[in-house]
């Protein structure tokens, strides 16, 4: 799911028409996934957390990946620059 | 390709949507679009039955947002049963919880709606 929602970000976010990559570690100890693209770069420090009581009622329901990749994963980091993106998430066992 | 299917029928004045597959933004306007029209035809109370739905995404569920929103001007509610695990955690982190309810099984719902 967050994987998913990672890949939306990637392909609607960044802005390049290059392929995305997709990185899987496996750990005894947690899974880390890896999400790339050659884009624009991201903040995410600017990204508002979304309310579902505003949400209702706009024109704008959507934004809600980052969130939901917060949530369901036990860690997500940013990596990014004008040359692209790379968002890792763990989750442990 | 998408093999996102719904099956639609009524209970007294409840409309029951059977959804099958993944619901993203494409599942989520059939959704979307069977609900509306149930609206526009005066009903007021909506099911879905996410059995065959073990995957979302945030697209898919924002779409049922706007559901809500169409049935909060119509006094009219929304609910789901047979939801699995990581759909219901996504449906709490997004708060649609907050105005829809997610029940145990099609007989609860349909207790709780009529």
């Amino acid at each position: 799911m967050a994987l998913i929602e990672a890949c939306i970000n990637a392909f609607e976010h960044s802005k390049s028409k290059d392929n995305i990559f997709i990185q899987y570690i496996i750990d005894p100890e947690k899974l880390i996934v890896k999400v790339g693209d050659k884009g624009i770069g991201f903040d995410d420090e600017v990204v508002a957390i979304p309310k579902i009581e505003e949400k209702l009622n706009s024109d704008h329901k959507r934004g809600w990946g980052l969130q939901l990749m917060k949530e369901l994963m036990d860690t997500v980091e940013f990596q990014s620059s004008e040359d692209g993106t790379t968002v890792t998430m763990t989750k442990n066992r | 390709m998408n093999d996102f299917n719904i099956k639609v029928r009524e209970e007294g004045d409840i409309i029951i949507l059977e959804t099958s597959g993944y619901l993203n933004n494409f599942g989520g306007d059939r959704v979307a679009s069977i609900c509306k029209q149930s609206i526009s035809e005066g009903k007021r109370k909506l099911l879905i039955n996410m059995e065959a739905t073990k995957m979302v995404n945030s697209i898919g569920v924002s779409i049922l947002i706007e559901v809500i929103e169409d049935l909060q001007g119509v006094n009219g509610k929304i609910g789901y049963y047979n939801v699995a695990p990581i759909v219901e955690k996504t449906f709490n982190i997004m708060g649609i919880t907050n105005y829809s309810k997610i029940y145990t099984s099609e007989e609860d719902a349909i207790e709780a709606l009529t």
